[in-house]
C-alpha cells in the first residue's frame, strides 16, 4: 500500500491548506477539505476493492479499508453540510468496525512484540489505544457527547506520550534491528498512521482553536445558523421530525428564498 | 580418562597439510609424476584448475613423498621454505627463508635483493649444503663430517598461489609486473637454473591456477621454464573419487555407507571445484553424522542440503522430518533447493544468518544490530575477494583494514573479529586463520591478515559472489569516476569539466550505494608503502570526490531535477511547495482576519479618530464607553490622551451619555467621571483663561449634575452641584466686570448660569446685589454700560418657541432682584419687557416667565414681597389673576419637568430652543409646598363653592400625584397615607361640586409626542375622573396608577364612570401609559412607571361588569395583555387576549387618537404578530401582519417576525417570513420616504440588519443590493445596520469590510463603536451583560421600533 503514501500525504497537506484557506474566510477552503475527504474515501474504497479481489484475501484489511472509506465519505458529506437519515448510525458502525480492527491488530502484535521487547509492546498499546480512542471519541459524539471529549483528550494524550517517549528513547533492538518505535509504527501501518495523523491534526485544530491560537474554520456558504443546526443534528442533540432534521428544513427554505429573491433588489 | 576429540578426515575447503597426508587419497600417480619431474628439472610449475588440489598435491603428496625418501636427491633431509606472493612477495619469501635459515628477516630480504643468485648463495653458504669438494670438508674430522652430513638437507622452495603475482595490483599493474615480483620470479628461475647446472639440491615448485598461464609471459624467461617443466593436475577419475571419499573414513575408523559413496560420486557433476565441494560436503556429512560416530549415510547428506529428503529411504525420511521440524523457520527454506553444489552455499548462508544471534549471545555487552552485523560480514568478505580479469579471487586483508573500510561508528576490529569468528571455527573453515583449540586463535588481533580459505567459496556462495561482483562494480565505477575526477582536477576544477546530468546521476548513485571512505579508496589507490600517507591521499581524494559531485550537481540542479525526479515527482514537489506557501499565506491572512485582530486594529484606528476634531463628542463618548465595556479601565487611559479642554468636554459628554443610558446610574464609573471633571475644572478655573469655554462646559456639567441629583439624590453630588453653581456665579461676575469678554453666545449662558446659581448655589441677597451692581442698568452707569454690552435691545434669547428681547437680560435682572426681595426693581424689569412688546412673557407659553420670578421670591424668603408683582401682573394682563399665576407656578414645580431635556440635549426639539430654567422644577421641595399652600389659600378664598371645591379637588389630586411621582423618580418610598389623605380630600371636594358645573367643558392643553401640544375640550368631571392628572402641557398626562388604584380600592368606578365617554378616560390613560416614543432620547425623560398586569386585569374585569363596558374599546388592552402574556410565556392566556382582539374593527382602535398613538397601537400589533409567530401560530401571525394597510407596514411586520424567530430559535420559517418581507418590500416605492422625518420609516434598514444577522454569502449579497438602492443621506443608517448585523453574526472582519472607505471620520468611529459593542457582548458573562443592559437598550431601541407616519 506504500504506493498510496505520497497521495495520502499530499491529501493531508491539501487538507491543511484547505483548512487554513477556510480559516482565512475563503469559501473554497471548505470545498478543498470536502474534496480531500472524498478523495480519501475513494482511495480507501478502491483499496478495499483491490484487497477484495486479491487471491489471498485479508478480511481485516478489507473491513478496515471499507470502514475508513465509509467514514471519509460521511465526513465529506459533513464538510459540505449534507446530512442524511441514519448517518450517525452508519458512522458509528464504521467507527466500531475500525475500533475492532485496530484492537485486533493490537492484540495480534502485542504478545509477539512483548516476547522480545516490553517497551515496544507498550508503545504498540499506546499507538493502537490512541487511534481506537480517537475513533471512539468521534463515533460516540452523537450518542454520548459527554464522553466523547474526554475520550478524545485521552487519545490525544496517549499519542503525545507515544511520540515523546519514542523520540526520547530513540532506537531499541527488535528482531536484531535497531528500530524506532515511531518508525516501527509508521512503517508497519502506513494507513493507520495516516488516519492517526488526521485525528491528531483534527485534535490540534480543536485544541489550538480553543485556546485561540488559530481561527475557526469558516464558511459563508450558508448562514452560520445552518451550520449550528447541522452540528446539533450531528451531535445527537436533535430528533428528526417527520423524518427531517431542522437543518434540512432550514436549507430547503433558505434555498427557496435565495432562488426567489436573489435578484429582488438588483435593478 | 580422556575425552578424545574425534578428528575429521575431511579437510573441507582448506587444502591438505603435510600432517594430513594419510587422508590424502586418489593422487598417487600424480605424486609420482611430479616427483619425477622435479627430480629431473629442479623446477616445477604445477598448474591446474582452481579447486583441483594443487596445494594439497604438493603439501600432502610431494612433500611427504620426499621426506619419505621417494624423492631421489642429494641429501636425505629436506628444508622446505614455502611462501605465497600475496602483495609483498619479497617480504614473504624473505620471511620463509629467514625462518628456515635462522637468519633475521631483514638480512634475508637484503640478501634476496642483492642478486638473483642470492638464494643459491644463501643455501650453499648454509649448514644445509655440504660440498664435499670444499676445503672445509676435506679438512674435517670424521666426527665433523658426520655432523655435516646430518645437518645437510635439500632445499625445496614452494611458491604457492603463484597467480598472486598477477592478481594483486601491487605485483602486477597495467600488464606489467612490479619490481619485487620480478625479483622473486627471477630469483626462483635463476635458482632453478643454477641448481640444475651445478647440481645443487635446491628445488623450486610453483603452484598456479592454469587460467593465469598466459600472463606468465610478462616475466622474462618464465614461459621457457614452464615449457621446460610443467605439470597440469588432471581431474580425478571415478575410482579415485571413491578413494577420496571412502578411504579417509576407513582410515580414521569412521564408516560411510556405500550408497552415500555412490550418490556422492554420482552427484559430483562435471565442472570446477569438484574436490572442494566434495571435501566440504564430506566434512559436513561427517559432522552431521555425530562427528563420525554414526555411519555417514544419505540421511546426513540430506541434512546438509546435498539431496532432497523425498529421495531418502522411507525410514530416513521420517527421521529427517523430525529433525527438519526442529530447525528454525528461516533455516528450513534452505532445504527447498538442494544438491551437492549447494552444500557450501547452505552452510555459508546459515552461518551468515546465525552470525548475529551467536554474537549477541556471546557478547551481550557489546551489542550491535542485525543490520550492522550483516554489513560487517558482507564488507569483510567483500574485502577478502576481488575480481581479477572477470574472475572472483581471494584477497588477503588485515582485520584493521577491513574495519576501517567498514567505517561505521562503534564498530571496532574487536567487534568485527568476534563477529567473523563463526567463519573461522572448526568445521566452518571459510576464513583463515582458523580458530583452533589454541586460545590465542580465538581472538583476532587488528593486524591479523584474513584470507578466504578457498576460492571455491566465492564461486559456490551466491551471496558472496554477489557481494564480490557488486564491489567490483563499485570499484569499476570508481575507476571510471576517478578518470573524470582527474580531468576535472587537471583543468583547475573548471566548471566545463563538471559532470553532465547522466553521468552525475550514475556516479551519485555509486557514491550513495558504495559509501566510499578513505580506507576504501586507499584499497584501490596507488601503493606507496606508507599507510598514513596513503590515508591522507585517500582523504584528499574523498574530499575532491564530494566536491566534484556537489559542484556538478549544483550546475545541473534544475534540468536534472526534471530528469531525475520525473514530471510526477516534480509536480508533487511543486504541489507541496505551493501548498506550503499557500498554507502559510492563509495562516497569516486568517490571523489578520481573526476577530481579536480586527478589534485590535479597530482600537488602534479609533485612537486616531478620537483625536480628530471632525468627530463629534457624542460619538466619541459612546465609543469610549463601549471601549470601557470592552476593556474595563480603558476609559481612564483614553481620556488621559486628550488635552485639558478636550478632555473636559469629553468627560462631561461621557457623564451625560452614561445618564442617557441609565438615568439611575449609580456606578463607580460615573462617580469617577464626576471626579475627573471636577479635577479638570479646578485646573482650568485656576488658569483663569478661556472663560467662554469654561462657562459653556460649566453649564453643561451643572445641568447634568442637577439631572443626576434629581434621579439619584446624593449628598456628595449635591455639594459638587452647589460648588459648580457658585463657580458659575464667579464666572458671571468676571464677565460682567469685563465687558470685553463679551461673545454673542455668552449672554444666554450667563443667564442660565445665574439661574443655576440661584437654584442650586449658595446665593444670597448680598451676592445678588453685588451682581446687580455690575450689570443692572438700574444701579449705575458702569452697570448700564455692561448691560448694554451683554443685553442690548434687539438681541434675542430663545425662550421655548419665542425669543426674548434684550437677550433675556431683564428676566435675569428680575430674578436677581427677586432674590433680594426688591419687587420694585422686579416690576421695573417687567416693565422693560412689556415695553419691548414681549407680551408672551406674561401671557404666552414661554419656557421661562414671571412664574419663575414668583418662585425665586419664595425660594429666598421674600414670599410676601411678591404681592406687588402679582398685582402688577393682574393690572397689566387681565388673564393673569393670582389664581392662574399660582396654578401655573405649582404645575411647573412639582417634579422634574419634561422640558428640562432641552438643557441636556440642545437639539432634541424642533419647536423649542434656549434653556429651560430649573428654579421651579428643581428647587427645594419646600418651594413647591409653599407655592401649593398659597395657591390653596387663594382657592379657599373663592366665593363660588363649586369652583372652590372643584379647584381644591383638582389641586389635592395633583398634590398627591406630583408627590408620588417625585418619590418614584427619586427612588423614595412615598408616604401613601399622606397621599391617600390628599386623595380623600380631593374626592370629598369633588363630591361637593355641582353636577352642572362638572359637566361644563373647559379647554385643556395637553402634550403629545414630546414637543407638541393639543387643545382639547373636556368636561371638568372628566378631568377629575381621569385615572391620572391631566392639566396643562407642563404636567403631562401619565404619571402612575396611584389614582386608578385609589378609585379601585374605594369602589369608585361606578360613581366615576357612568357613561361610555367617561369610561374612555380610562382608555386614554391606558394609551398614555403605553405610549412608547420612537427615539431613544425621548425615553430618557419619560416616567417609565410600569402598569402591572393586575391593573390590566382590573380594567378588563371592570369593563366586563360595567353596564357600558361593552362600549369600551378593548383592542388596545387586548394587544397589551396578549403581548405581556406572550412575554411571560403564558401562551394560553395570551391567546385568550388575542382572541378578544377585534380584527374586523381594529382600524377604529388604531385611529382613535392622533398618529403617535396610532404608531404605538401598530407597534403593539407588530409585537403581537411576532409573538404569534414565535409561538407557532403562523396563520394568526400572518393575518395580523396582513392587517397593516401599506406595503411598508406589512414589510415591517414580516421583517420583525422573521427576525425574532431567527434570533429566538433559528427556525426555518424565518425564511418564509423573510420571503414575505422581501416580496412586500419589492413593491414599495421607497422614494416616498426620501425626505425629512419620513426617511426614518425606510424598512430597508431593518431588512439589511436582519439579512446581516442571519449572514451567509447570498444574504449578504442581497443586503448589499438593498443598501445600494438607499439614497445617500440615509445610506449610512443602512451601513450601520449592516455592520451591526454582521458583527452580531460574529464575523468582525466581514463587518470591517462592510465599511466603505468614503465614510467620514465620525461615521467611521460610530461603526467601529458598533463593532466594539458587539465584541463586548460576545465575550461578556451574564452579570457583565446585565451591568451594561441600559446601553444595549439605548442602542437597540430604535432598531426595534417601527415608525408609522402618515403618508
Amino acid at each position: 500500500m506504500s504506493k498510496y503514501n505520497t497521495l495520502y500525504y499530499l491529501l493531508i497537506l491539501l487538507l491543511i491548506t484547505g483548512a487554513f484557506a477556510s480559516m482565512a474566510q475563503n469559501s473554497y477552503g471548505i470545498k478543498i477539505m470536502g474534496g480531500v475527504a472524498a478523495a480519501f474515501g475513494l482511495l480507501f474504497l478502491i483499496q478495499a476493492l483491490q484487497s477484495f479481489y486479491k487471491d489471498k484475501k485479508n478480511p481485516i484489511e478489507i473491513l478496515e479499508l471499507f470502514s475508513l472509506g465509509l467514514l471519509s465519505l460521511i465526513i465529506c458529506l459533513r464538510v459540505f453540510y449534507i446530512h442524511f437519515l441514519y448517518a450517525e448510525f452508519v458512522y458509528a458502525l464504521a467507527g466500531a468496525s475500525l475500533i475492532g480492527v485496530y484492537l485486533y491488530k493490537m492484540n495480534t502484535s502485542f504478545p509477539q512484540i512483548l516476547k522480545q521487547n516490553s517497551y515496544l509492546a507498550g508503545m504498540v498499546v499506546l499507538f493502537y489505544g490512541s487511534i481506537s480512542l480517537f475513533i471512539l471519541s468521534m463515533t460516540i459524539t452523537p450518542f454520548i457527547p459527554w464522553l466523547a471529549e474526554p475520550a478524545g483528550v485521552i487519545a490525544f494524550t496517549l499519542i503525545i506520550i507515544f511520540t515523546v517517549v519514542s523520540l526520547v528513547k530513540k532506537e531499541v533492538l527488535y528482531n536484531g534491528e535497531k528500530v524506532h518505535a515511531l518508525r516501527l509504527a509508521t512503517q508497519a501501518e502506513h494507513r493507520t498512521v495516516v488516519v492517526l495523523s488526521l485525528f491528531v491534526l483534527f485534535s490540534l485544530y480543536i485544541g489550538l482553536n480553543k485556546v485561540d491560537l488559530i481561527p475557526a474554520i469558516y464558511s459563508d456558504e450558508f448562514p452560520k445558523a445552518y451550520f449550528d443546526l447541522v452540528n446539533s443534528a450531528e451531535t445527537g442533540n436533535e430528533t428528526p421530525v417527520d423524518g427531517m432534521y431542522q437543518h434540512e428544513r432550514f436549507k430547503e427554505e433558505y434555498d427557496r428564498f435565495i432562488e426567489k429573491h436573489a435578484n429582488t433588489f438588483r435593478y | 580418562m580422556f575425552d578424545q576429540q574425534p578428528i575429521c578426515p575431511y579437510t573441507g575447503l582448506r587444502s591438505f597439510t603435510e600432517e594430513e597426508s594419510l587422508y590424502f587419497k586418489g593422487r598417487d600417480q600424480q605424486v609420482d609424476q611430479i616427483t619425477s619431474l622435479l627430480e629431473k628439472n629442479k623446477f616445477l610449475m604445477l598448474t591446474g584448475a582452481s579447486g583441483e588440489g594443487k596445494s594439497s598435491l604438493i603439501y600432502a603428496g610431494l612433500v611427504p613423498n620426499a621426506r619419505a625418501g621417494f624423492f631421489k636427491a642429494k641429501y636425505s633431509n629436506w628444508v622446505i621454505a614455502d611462501f605465497r606472493p600475496e602483495r609483498t612477495p619479497v617480504k614473504n619469501m624473505a620471511a620463509a627463508i629467514a625462518d628456515k635459515f635462522e637468519i633475521p628477516q631483514d638480512t634475508a630480504e637484503t640478501e634476496l635483493r642483492r642478486g638473483y643468485s642470492s638464494l643459491i648463495d644463501l643455501y650453499t653458504s648454509s649448514k644445509y649444503y655440504n660440498d664435499q669438494n670444499s676445503d672445509e670438508w676435506q679438512n674435517a674430522t670424521d666426527e665433523q663430517k658426520s655432523e655435516m652430513n646430518r645437518s645437510s638437507a635439500n632445499l625445496l622452495i614452494i611458491a604457492d598461489q603463484f597467480e598472486e603475482f598477477f592478481t594483486n595490483p601491487e605485483n602486477f599493474y597495467n600488464e606489467a609486473p612490479s619490481q619485487d615480483s620480478q625479483i622473486i620470479v627471477n630469483i626462483l628461475l635463476e635458482t632453478a637454473k643454477i641448481a640444475l647446472k651445478k647440481n645443487i639440491p635446491v628445488y623450486i615448485v610453483c603452484t598456479m591456477r592454469s587460467d593465469y598461464i598466459g600472463q606468465c609471459s610478462a616475466f622474462r624467461g618464465l614461459p621457457d621454464y614452464i615449457g621446460f617443466s610443467q605439470f597440469f593436475v588432471p581431474r580425478l577419475k571415478r575410482k579415485d573419487l571413491k578413494q577420496v571419499i571412502e578411504e579417509p573414513a576407513i582410515l580414521s575408523g569412521n564408516r560411510i555407507s556405500h550408497r552415500l559413496v555412490e550418490r556422492l560420486v554420482y552427484d559430483l557433476s562435471e565442472g570446477v571445484d569438484q574436490l572442494p565441494i566434495l571435501q566440504h560436503a564430506l566434512n559436513q556429512i561427517w559432522r552431521a553424522a555425530g562427528n563420525g560416530r554414526d555411519e555417514m549415510d544419505l540421511l546426513h547428506y540430506a541434512m546438509v542440503g546435498g539431496m532432497p529428503a523425498n529421495e531418502l529411504p522411507d525410514e530416513d525420511q521420517k527421521i529427517f522430518l523430525n529433525w527438519y521440524k526442529q530447525q528454525p523457520e528461516h533455516q528450513r527454506g534452505y532445504y527447498k533447493d538442494t544438491g551437492l553444489h549447494r552444500v557450501i552455499e547452505i552452510h555459508a548462508d546459515l552461518l551468515f544468518e546465525n552470525a548475529w544471534e551467536k554474537y549477541a549471545a556471546e557478547y551481550p555487552d557489546k551489542m550491535i544490530s542485525r543490520g550492522q552485523a550483516a554489513r560487517i560480514i558482507s564488507t569483510a568478505f567483500t574485502c577478502l575477494t576481488k575480481i581479477d580479469n572477470s574472475r572472483a579471487v581471494r584477497n588477503r586483508m588485515s582485520l584493521e583494514e577491513i574495519t576501517e573500510i567498514i567505517h561505521s561508528p562503534g564498530i571496532t576490529p574487536e567487534i568485527a573479529g568476534n563477529l567473523l569468528n563463526i567463519f573461522r571455527e572448526e568445521g566452518n573453515s571459510f576464513i583463515r586463520p582458523y580458530k583452533t583449540e589454541d586460545p590465542e586463535t580465538h581472538t583476532l588481533s587488528p593486524d591479523t591478515v584474513l584470507d578466504i580459505t578457498h576460492e571455491s567459496l566465492i564461486r559456490n556462495w551466491t551471496r558472496l559472489n554477489e557481494w564480490a561482483n557488486r564491489e567490483y562494480e563499485f570499484y569499476s565505477t570508481y575507476q571510471d569516476f576517478k578518470k573524470q575526477l582527474d580531468r576535472w582536477k587537471t583543468s583547475g576544477k573548471s566548471s566545463n569539466f563538471l559532470l553532465p546530468i547522466g553521468p552525475l546521476s550514475y556516479f551519485e548513485n555509486w557514491y550513495t550505494e558504495c559509501r566510499p571512505n578513505a580506507s576504501w579508496i586507499r584499497r584501490y589507490s596507488e601503493i606507496t608503502g606508507n599507510k598514513e600517507t596513503e590515508l591522507e591521499n585517500a582523504e584528499l581524494q574523498l574530499t575532491d570526490i564530494r566536491q566534484f559531485l556537489k559542484w556538478s550537481a549544483r550546475k545541473v540542479a534544475i534540468p536534472r531535477a526534471f530528469m531525475k525526479y520525473g514530471p510526477k515527482r516534480i509536480a508533487t514537489g511543486f504541489a507541496i511547495t505551493v501548498m506550503a506557501i499557500l498554507t502559510l499565506f492563509y495562516w497569516i491572512d486568517a490571523e489578520q482576519k481573526q476577530n481579536h485582530r480586527v478589534i485590535d486594529n479597530i482600537l488602534t484606528r479609533s485612537a486616531t479618530l478620537l483625536q480628530s476634531n471632525e468627530v463629534n463628542n457624542n460619538i466619541k463618548a459612546n465609543y469610549l464607553l463601549i471601549n470601557e465595556r470592552f476593556e474595563p479601565g480603558s476609559l481612564q487611559s483614553n481620556l488621559s490622551q486628550f488635552n485639558d479642554r478636550a478632555g473636559l468636554t469629553l468627560s462631561i459628554e461621557l457623564y451625560k451619555q452614561l445618564l442617557m443610558y441609565n438615568k439611575y446610574d449609580k456606578s463607580d464609573l460615573k462617580n469617577d467621571l464626576i471626579g475627573q471633571i471636577d479635577e479638570r475644572f479646578s485646573d482650568l478655573l485656576q488658569q483663569n483663561s478661556n472663560l467662554s469655554f469654561l462657562l459653556n462646559e460649566l453649564n453643561k456639567f451643572t445641568t447634568m449634575l442637577a439631572y443626576d441629583h434629581y434621579y439619584n439624590p446624593d449628598k456628595d453630588n449635591e455639594t459638587i452641584l452647589r460648588n459648580y453653581a457658585d463657580s458659575g456665579h464667579e464666572l458671571a461676575m468676571k464677565f460682567y466686570r469685563d465687558p470685553s469678554l463679551f461673545r454673542s453666545t455668552i449672554p444666554l449662558e450667563l443667564n442660565y448660569t445665574i439661574q443655576q446659581w440661584l437654584t442650586f448655589g449658595t446665593a444670597s441677597a448680598e451676592k445678588s446685589e453685588e451682581l446687580l451692581q455690575l450689570i443692572s442698568p438700574f444701579e449705575n452707569s458702569d452697570a448700564q454700560t455692561a448691560f448694554q454690552v451683554y443685553y442690548p435691545r434687539g438681541s434675542f434669547e430663545i425662550n421655548g418657541r419665542i425669543s426674548n428681547n434684550f437677550n433675556g437680560g431683564y428676566h435675569t435682572l428680575a430674578s436677581l432682584y427677586a432674590s433680594t426681595g426688591n419687587v420694585g426693581k422686579v416690576i421695573e424689569s417687567f416693565e422693560r419687557i412689556r415695553d419691548s412688546g414681549q407680551d408672551d412673557y406674561f401671557i404666552g407659553s414661554l419656557f421661562n416667565n414671571y412664574n419663575h420670578i414668583l418662585g425665586i421670591f419664595y425660594q429666598f424668603g421674600h414670599r410676601s414681597s411678591a404681592a406687588p408683582m402679582i398685582a402688577w401682573l393682574g393690572e397689566n394682563y387681565e388673564s393673569n389673576v393670582p389664581l392662574t399665576i399660582y396654578r401655573n407656578a405649582v404645575i411647573r414645580a412639582g417634579y422634574m419637568a419634561p422640558m428640562y431635556r432641552i438643557n441636556i440635549d440642545r437639539n432634541i426639539f424642533r419647536a423649542f430652543g434656549g434653556y429651560f430654567f430649573p428654579n421651579l422644577t428643581l428647587a427645594d421641595r419646600e418651594l413647591f409646598e409653599a407655592l401649593n399652600n398659597d395657591y390653596e389659600n387663594l382657592i379657599r378664598s373663592i366665593q363660588d363653592p363649586d369652583e372652590r371645591n372643584y379647584l381644591l379637588a383638582v389641586n389635592k389630586k395633583r398634590h398627591a400625584m406630583f408627590d408620588h411621582k417625585y418619590a418614584f423618580d427619586r427612588g423614595i418610598d412615598p408616604d401613601l397615607n399622606k397621599l391617600n389623605t390628599y386623595l380623600d380630600e380631593a374626592l370629598s371636594h369633588f363630591r361637593n361640586v355641582d353636577e352642572a358645573y362638572l359637566n361644563e367643558t373647559v379647554s385643556i392643553t395637553i402634550p403629545y409626542y414630546g414637543e407638541g401640544v393639543r387643545n382639547r375640550q373636556y368636561q371638568r368631571r372628566e378631568l377629575f375622573i381621569y385615572p391620572d392628572y391631566m392639566d396643562g402641557w407642563f404636567s403631562q398626562t401619565y404619571h402612575s396608577d396611584l389614582f386608578f388604584n385609589y378609585i379601585d380600592r374605594n369602589n369608585l368606578f361606578e360613581e366615576f364612570y357612568r357613561t361610555p365617554e367617561e369610561l374612555d378616560m380610562i382608555h386614554f390613560w391606558l394609551a398614555r401609559a403605553y405610549e412608547k416614543k420612537p427615539l431613544m432620547q425621548n425615553l430618557k425623560f419619560e416616567n417609565e412607571y410600569p402598569l402591572s398586569n393586575q391593573v390590566h386585569s382590573r380594567i378588563l374585569t371592570l369593563m366586563e361588569s360595567h353596564p357600558y363596558g361593552h362600549s369600551f374599546d378593548l383592542n388596545l388592552l387586548s394587544l397589551i395583555m396578549a403581548n405581556n402574556d406572550f412575554d411571560k410565556g403564558d401562551t394560553e392566556s395570551a391567546m385568550i387576549h388575542y382572541n378578544r382582539f377585534d380584527k374586523q374593527n381594529y382600524q377604529v382602535s388604531r385611529d382613535r387618537y392622533e398618529y403617535i398613538e396610532t404608531t404605538f397601537f401598530m407597534n403593539q400589533m407588530k409585537d403581537l404578530a411576532v409573538n404569534l409567530a414565535l409561538n407557532g401560530y403562523h396563520d394568526e401571525a400572518v393575518e395580523i401582519a396582513e392587517m397593516f394597510e401599506r406595503e411598508h407596514e406589512k414589510t415591517y411586520a414580516y421583517t420583525f417576525m422573521a427576525e425574532n424567530i431567527f434570533i429566538n430559535s433559528q427556525d426555518p420559517t424565518t425564511f418564509v417570513y423573510l420571503d414575505s418581507a422581501l416580496t412586500k418590500a419589492s413593491r414599495i416605492n421607497f422614494s416616498q420616504f426620501d425626505y425629512g422625518v419620513n426617511t426614518q420609516i425606510d424598512v430597508r434598514h431593518n431588512l439589511v440588519l436582519l439579512l446581516s444577522r442571519i449572514g451567509g454569502r447570498e444574504l449578504n449579497r442581497i443586503s448589499n443590493d438593498i443598501i445600494r438602492e438607499v439614497i445617500e443621506p440615509t445610506k449610512f443608517r443602512g451601513l450601520a445596520s449592516r455592520v451591526y448585523g454582521v458583527s452580531e453574526e460574529g464575523n468582525f472582519y466581514n463587518a470591517l469590510t462592510a465599511m466603505p472607505p468614503t465614510l467620514t471620520e465620525s461615521q467611521e468611529l460610530f461603526l467601529q463603536a458598533i463593532m466594539l459593542w458587539q465584541a463586548s457582548i460576545a465575550k461578556e458573562t451574564e452579570p457583565e451583560r446585565n451591568r451594561w443592559a441600559p446601553m444595549d437598550n439605548y442602542f437597540t431601541h430604535d432598531f426595534n421600533y417601527v415608525f408609522y407616519l402618515p403618508n
